[in-house]
């Protein structure tokens, strides 16, 4: 039986690497004594799949997993059983079952949006109007270093939607981007994109990943709304 | 300030933030009260290192078992992390609250290898506590330090409290509640000193000194106070069975160097190899009965959710019942998908059969360490085992299935020749040949050949602690003579550097004025000296000219049978007359049989239970 988490990342526990939260899935899934299916073959490892890594320090609130169960369980039961194991700052907040040919998540997510905060106090040469200028023009040109070298790419296309706010403390971006495996637009390089070049690229952002979406039938579709069988 | 501030913008900054946020699966937390004893357990290594060790998980659930302690753990912050506190004047902190050091009442470090010392200098400047015990005010916490190395703890004894020689799990609870009566009571810091020399396995260094000749050696070991003992008896745990174990480890953020449940299969060793300090200190053998394993196997399986399942001793295969246990663990693993990794077995029919049953695959490489390369050198160490009985085992591993095996080596043993040395090439040459032998259709192709030797280190506590090391030239030279002995491209060699081994003899045997070595080497910027790429050997001989010492006094130099050692008052448990003994053996070239075979009378016999006590 295949089953679909969602879940939150957040606390200092979004320091905690991609590999290493999988790692704890697979050990917290044991301990929960969750009726795990396994892999055949030399080195039987249990079926448990994830969606897009989450960079290190980046929170998230709809993080995503699927698991296979040799049995028939309750979604609910698996989503308390885990919480009642899992550490502090990472919780499962949803558990459905997904039809049997739902494909994979890392091939299902195709955008994600991200609520991004820069601090005024250290970010002095940025404004909101000039990153809302920068947005407005037609092409959104930044170089990024890749496997090839350093490519140029317009990033514009990628941006589905983005919006900004401020509050006394924060300027407030509203990002949702395409994402996946075939167009990915990082909220790391967005920012190259759009900060005072002044501002560099190392100080602390707090950036929060709030869904992962698939697209379906023309339009964006949070994953926890996709193929939920009742 | 009573914790820090983590902040995230420190934490992006840092390699592996994981390290240092502490709150892993199975970590401990506690509701905080006014008369809690907090404890900081301190391992002066970086995260990944110590979170392997299993000691600190067995003491770490051990103290925390208790309502009214409150164990923590500390590890030495990576160099970028240092870089980072000092910049923001943040002290050193404890994982799992963010407490800062200054604030618990006792800070612990475990002492596992002498090269850790200047971390544990630099976490206790770090943590703003004066690193001299006379330094030190009524408020700051007490230095405690015990593991392994403590057993000649004078390199340190200015810096520390309270030496705990001996096992954990006896002591502390007597510590705990005589600290408790004292805060209570309102007593000084030196008062609750005074009191803890009544209690067996504590040794408080302020109450002891030495007086020196003037050729350097010890002239005489002085007590300062008239209840201080002149000897501290190591304590140990009489029965292994009963004895507490964790039903839970803490599963480290990242991964660890060993990533797996720990399964103590016996504490001692029967076989007393005479370079060997464990073998000698952590006498006698304890072994835990099989039922016993099995069941703390099941449970921290069912608690940590590992993949991995290792057993930890000396010498896996003289675990009485290996058979049964074996069988019976791996029916158990088989179940629960988990991977069974056996260390520390001999080369026989019977490891190599086992190795076979447990790993379906053969990927990894099998380690053997006959540690010297002659009969007669091997029966120098007494290390039991015959040339026959390696290539036997080696054969039997080829056919099995593998095509690349490990083998360690010493260099520098005492008595050792050229011809020992040469012997480790010729053995490693023999071993190739055993490969060739096989029919091609029976091997796996691509023979693969590591030797590695390290340098011989003369420890306290072994038959070879009079013995003199060989110096930084000998052992190039001998690494050399190695080198040019292997022809056969299937054989690779590597070597440990010697200059590490020297310094870590030089502290291993030192006295009292070694501790001024340790802290000038502080002062001059060593730190992580026990990872190669940190350790600054000019920086090391320049801290000794500023304190006076000098190398080949406490590494090269012979010891007479009647000279003072420096650890001279601590009682191990073997007595001074064994090791002379065994020393003589080994001049002699001499076996001594197993603890099974036959009882030496080491002294150690005074528990009831245990080997000793079988024959
Ligand atoms: S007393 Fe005898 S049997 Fe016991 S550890 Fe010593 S030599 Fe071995």
């Amino acid at each position: 039986m295949k089953i679909r988490l969602k879940f939150v990342k957040q606390g200092q526990v979004k320091f905690v690497g991609h590999l290493d939260i999988m790692r704890l899935f697979q050990r917290a899934i044991k301990v929960a004594q969750i009726p795990i299916a396994y892999s055949q073959g030399f080195n039987p490892h249990s079926l448990v799949y994830f969606a897009m890594p989450l960079s290190v320090g980046v929170s998230s609130t709809g993080e995503y997993m699927d698991i296979v169960t040799t049995i028939d369980v309750r979604p609910e039961t698996i989503k308390e059983q885990l919480n009642k194991v899992l550490v502090e700052g990472i919780e499962m907040i949803d558990a459905f079952c997904i039809a049997e040919d739902t494909g994979s998540l890392m091939s299902l997510v195709s955008a994600a949006s991200y609520e991004i905060h820069l601090p005024k106090a250290t970010f002095i040469h940025t404004s909101s109007a000039a990153m809302t200028d920068k947005l407005e023009e037609e092409s959104l040109v930044v170089h990024k270093k890749g496997k090839k070298g350093i490519q140029v790419v317009d990033i514009k296309p990628m941006i589905l939607a983005c919006t900004l706010e401020e509050n006394s403390d924060d300027i407030v971006i509203n990002l949702k981007a395409q994402a996946g495996s075939s167009q990915n637009l990082s909220p790391q390089l967005f920012l190259k994109a759009i900060l005072n070049e002044e501002d560099g690229t190392d100080k602390w952002v707090n950036i929060t990943r709030k869904e992962l979406y698939v697209y379906d039938q023309a339009s964006y579709v949070p994953l926890e709304c996709y193929r939920r069988i009742v | 300030m009573t914790k820090i501030n983590l902040s995230d913008s420190i934490l992006s900054q840092v390699d592996k933030p994981a390290r240092y946020i502490g709150g892993e699966l199975n970590s401990c937390k506690k509701g905080i009260t006014q008369d809690m004893m907090r404890f900081a357990f301190c391992f002066p290594d970086v995260y990944e290192v110590g979170m392997s060790h299993l000691g600190m998980q067995i003491l770490y659930h051990f103290f925390n078992r208790r309502e009214d302690v409150y164990c923590e753990r500390v590890f030495a912050p990576w160099a970028d992390m240092e870089k980072l506190m000092k910049l923001n004047h943040m002290p050193l902190f404890s994982l799992e609250t963010h407490t800062i050091l200054k604030n618990f009442d006792f800070v612990g470090f475990t002492l596992q290898y002498e090269m850790s010392y200047t971390n544990i200098l630099n976490m206790l400047e770090l943590a703003d506590i004066p690193l001299y015990s006379e330094e030190r005010s009524e408020e700051d916490p007490l230095i405690i330090a015990g593991g392994p190395c403590a057993c000649n703890p004078e390199p340190l004894a200015p810096f520390i409290d309270i030496f705990y020689i001996g096992e954990g799990e006896v002591t502390y609870d007597v510590l705990f509640d005589k600290y408790k009566e004292w805060k209570a009571s309102g007593k000084t810091k030196r008062e609750f000193l005074e009191q803890l020399l009544d209690v067996e396995g504590l040794y408080i260094p302020c109450f002891y000194a030495e007086t020196y000749h003037e050729d350097g050696t010890i002239k005489e070991k002085q007590t300062l106070h008239p209840k201080a003992k002149d000897k501290i008896k190591k304590v140990i745990v009489k029965d292994i069975d009963q004895v507490f174990y964790p039903e839970v480890q803490i599963v480290p953020w990242i991964q660890a160097i060993h990533d797996r449940v720990t399964l103590e299969m016996f504490r001692g060793c029967i076989r007393g190899c005479r370079f060997c300090q464990a073998g000698m200190i952590y006498r006698p053998v304890r072994q835990k009965s099989k039922e016993v394993l099995l069941q703390h196997a099941k449970k921290l399986l069912r608690s940590t959710g590992y993949e991995e399942i290792s057993l930890a001793s000396l010498s896996t295969s003289d675990y009485e019942d290996l058979q049964c246990f074996s069988e019976e663990l791996m029916s158990l693993c088989q179940e629960e998908f988990v991977n069974i990794s056996l260390p520390s077995l001999r080369v026989d029919a019977f490891s190599v059969d086992l190795m076979k049953k447990v790993q379906e695959v053969r990927k990894s490489s099998l380690t053997f360490a006959p540690e010297a390369g002659t009969q007669k050198l091997r029966d120098v160490i007494n290390k039991n085992i015959t040339e026959e009985e390696i290539l036997n085992g080696c054969r039997l591993a080829f056919e099995g299935g593998w095509n690349r095996v490990k083998l360690y080596f010493m260099l520098g043993l005492p008595n050792e020749t050229e011809e020992d040395v040469k012997g480790i090439a010729a053995l490693a040459e023999k071993i190739a040949l055993v490969y060739y032998q096989i029919d091609k259709e029976k091997r796996q192709g691509g023979l693969q050949l590591v030797v590695s030797t390290s340098c011989f280190v003369p420890k306290p506590f072994t038959p070879f602690q009079w013995e003199p090391q060989d110096s930084v030239a000998s052992f190039m030279e001998k690494h050399n003579l190695l080198k040019n002995s292997i022809k056969r491209k299937q054989i690779k060699y590597n070597h440990h550097d010697a200059k590490t081994s020297i310094l870590e003899a030089v502290i291993a045997r030192g006295d009292r004025r070694v501790s001024a070595l340790i802290y000038r080497a502080f002062k001059n910027g060593c730190t992580f000296d026990s990872w190669g790429e940190h350790f600054r050997y000019e920086k090391w001989e320049q801290a000794a000219e500023e304190a006076g010492i000098d190398f080949d006094f406490y590494a090269t130099r012979a010891r007479g049978y009647d000279e003072i050692l420096p650890w001279d008052h601590i009682d191990i448990g073997v007595t001074k007359k064994f090791l002379m003994k065994e020393n003589e053996k080994a001049k002699d070239i001499v076996t001594t049989p197993n603890c099974r075979e036959k009882c030496s009378a080491c002294g150690i016999s005074r528990l009831e239970k245990g080997v000793c006590n079988e024959n």
